[in-house]
């Protein structure tokens, strides 16, 4: 039989006479727990790696923990209060507010509480997801309904749910403790935090490796159907001697609709390019921004910023080289380097385009970049450099119509929040929770109108100005093509193989510049050795 | 007594094919998951429901109470546009959004593979501001 240690047990009777000191009221006793309250963890699981626990107990804990874990402490703290806490483990969980769908919320797996205050109700304590409320199960229909305590109903919709009973729970954590339990924890998707960088970090017993992942939200000015996110993977095989073999990594790069943890919504196919060769083109990066005078390093700069100044130093975005430019000098003088990429780029070229061809909507994506490519290849001039289909007026007046839009949509959030104040004071029908229920979804509905908006306005803002122009650009050519409608014969149209060569090409270097960045946090630097002392168990 | 299902599917899309679609692929994932497991692959759909999310996109004025309508758990497409039709009087200043969920009972070792991805995960911060920085956005 488990049991919660007794240093665990009188760390949470120290934390319930503290609240005690201050209330009798459980409700203010769970809000407490809910606000974490002389806890003061925060939500990471790095402390696990590097330590190699990945199951720690609550007197165990520096400063931060996984959910499950955190459920726990939560559990624990809300049993030695006496309010009846009961645990549940869901999977593929999404909170949904009212007003907008689950569309484009990525499902996750979660751990999270439930306790009994007064008057029999049921209150969901789960900082992690920021709910606090009282809750309705409807097992028909797989969703819980959670009213906050900001009077706004939520609704958590699951896969599958599972109470566990603190035995069961103990087990678990017991378990995570163990170096199959440690593997487990990893083969789940964890989040961690490399060079002040988000990563997700995953292992792959079969092919007997890890992968770290960076997920990018794409520049989306108007509705996209599949291609969402970006999506980053690292895959490094763990050698005989339970070693990272970094050397011998790959990187592959695809679109996503929505991405979750561990698994994504239409998942396209992947352009691999090994770890090695993407080096080359780092280093050249590297070199490139040091003879220009820039002190710190090159992959801390914005990806468009580092663009403009490659480009100025004789680098296209198709590896082509400008004559007696300074890259071709730099390029000169490690010639067998660069030669080396690009004999691998067209192995990387002719590898991805046939699996492209095998999956419909990997290779629809595909044409529709080649498609602008085309347009943009033909209105390449001395004025127009880069073959924009639309001129820079155009561009901005793009801006301009979506801020009209945002005008629009910010009017009306006003009126329904107007309409909703008049019911509240009395001058119109209504009670306060009708009120709420047409204010609140209008709130929420309001994000999701005005999301294209904010984008464009930031890329605008703070991005450089080719930047913007050239996002702005591809997005007004490629929102006249419908994917989900277009036939591959359709989007074939006056492509020749060289331009759709051309656009694989291109994703080379997208993903190369895009992965740029990320390198050190994709690397792990901090986590290899707390990794591989859970890998050596 | 009908039997009780103990896993969900459901997918979304601006139209229907693509909901549809979205779940096919989810089955099709799950097949994949249960292969891998060594497991029955013979997955038992107890129900299948559909929705409509509706909102308003092209409000100018007017009575702001139909700016979204959800039509839930219907049993087929064409039920879940009837009911949008009668609520709205012209469809097109609407965009939809349609999910679809199938409801599935699977074994206890089918569900131990479709769940059996170890320690749950923290939730992922999805809203988006205007004063957002702009690295991470990509071509």
């Amino acid at each position: 039989m488990f049991r919660f240690p007794k240093q665990s047990i009188d760390k949470a009777n120290n934390i319930i006479s503290e609240y005690k000191k201050r209330t009798n009221s459980d409700l203010e006793i769970a809000t407490y727990m809910y606000s974490g309250k002389f806890i003061e963890f925060s939500y990471g699981f790095s402390e696990a790696i590097k330590s190699g626990d990945c199951g720690k107990f609550f007197h165990e804990i520096k400063k931060e923990c996984n959910c499950f874990t955190y459920a726990g402490i939560l559990y624990l703290l809300a049993k030695q209060a006496g309010l009846n806490p009961k645990i549940y483990e869901g999977y593929g969980i999404k909170d949904i507010n009212e007003g907008i769908t689950g569309e484009g919320i990525a499902p996750n797996n979660h751990a999270f509480i439930t306790v009994n205050l007064q008057k029999g109700k049921t209150h969901i304590i789960d900082p992690n997801y920021q709910m606090f409320g009282t809750v309705k199960f409807n097992k028909n229909t797989n969703e819980i309904k959670i009213y906050n305590s900001e009077k706004e109903i939520i609704t958590r919709s699951y896969s599958h749910l599972k109470e566990l009973s603190e035995q069961e729970y103990l087990s678990r954590l017991n378990f995570a403790k163990s170096s199959a339990g440690g593997k487990k924890a990893l083969l789940g998707t964890q989040k961690i935090s490399s060079d002040s960088l988000t990563i997700f970090l995953t292992s792959l017993p079969e092919s007997n490796a890890i992968k770290s992942s960076v997920h990018l939200e794409r520049a989306l000015f108007g509705p996209e159907p599949f291609n969402r996110h970006y999506i980053i993977d690292l895959t490094t095989k763990i050698n005989e001697n339970r070693k990272l073999n970094f050397p011998e990594s790959t990187l592959n790069f695809y679109g996503v609709k929505n991405a979750g943890w561990s698994e994504h919504d239409f998942q396209q196919v992947p352009l691999t390019i090994p770890l090695k060769t993407a080096e080359i083109v780092w280093n050249l990066f590297e070199n490139l921004a040091r003879a220009d005078g820039r002190k710190s390093p090159a992959h801390k700069m914005s990806i468009f910023r580092l663009e403009d100044h490659l480009e100025n130093q004789g680098l296209r975005d198709d590896f082509s080289v400008i004559k007696g430019s300074f890259a071709q000098k730099l390029i000169s003088a490690s010639h067998s380097n660069f030669e080396c990429f690009n004999n691998e780029k067209e192995r990387i070229i002719n590898e991805f385009l046939p699996e492209c061809r095998k999956d419909e909507l990997s290779y629809k994506y595909l044409l529709k970049e080649a498609q602008y490519l085309k347009e943009k290849n033909l209105r390449k001039n001395k004025d127009n450099p880069k073959g924009y289909i639309f001129s820079n007026d155009e561009h901005l007046a793009e801006l301009k119509k979506m801020f009209k839009d945002f005008r629009k949509h910010s009017a009306n959030l006003f009126r329904s929040m107007v309409k909703g104040t008049a019911i509240k004071v009395g001058l119109e029908k209504g009670n306060d929770y009708s009120a709420d229920r047409l204010s609140k979804p209008a709130v929420n509905n309001y994000d999701e109108k005005v999301k294209y908006f904010n984008k464009i306005a930031v890329t605008y803002k703070f991005n450089t100005a080719s930047g913007f122009h050239r996002l702005v650009d591809a997005f007004m050519f490629e929102r006249n093509i419908d994917i989900e409608n277009a036939s591959i014969e359709r989007l074939k149209e006056g492509l020749t193989e060289e331009v759709i060569r051309e656009a694989v090409n291109l994703r080379v270097y997208s993903g190369i510049i895009n992965s740029f960045p990320y390198k050190n946090a994709l690397l792990l630097t901090n986590y290899k050795k707390g990794l591989q002392k859970i890998l050596a168990k | 007594m009908a039997e009780e299902h103990n896993y969900k599917i459901e997918g979304s899309g601006k139209t229907t094919q693509i909901a549809n679609q979205a779940v096919d692929l989810k089955l099709k994932g799950l097949t994949k998951k249960l292969k891998k497991g060594k497991v029955s692959q013979e997955i038992n759909i107890i129900k299948t429901t559909y929705s409509g999310h509706y909102s308003l996109s092209t409000s100018e004025k007017g009575d702001l109470v139909n700016a979204t309508a959800d039509f839930n758990d219907k049993s087929s497409w064409p039920e879940v546009e009837l009911c949008a039709l009668k609520k709205f009087t012209n469809l097109n200043n609407y965009q939809p959004i349609f999910t679809k969920k199938s409801y599935l009972k699977l074994s206890d070792k089918q569900l131990g593979i479709a769940t059996g991805k170890g320690l749950p995960a923290e939730k992922d911060q999805r809203s988006y501001s205007f004063t957002k920085s702009i690295t991470d956005l990509v071509h």
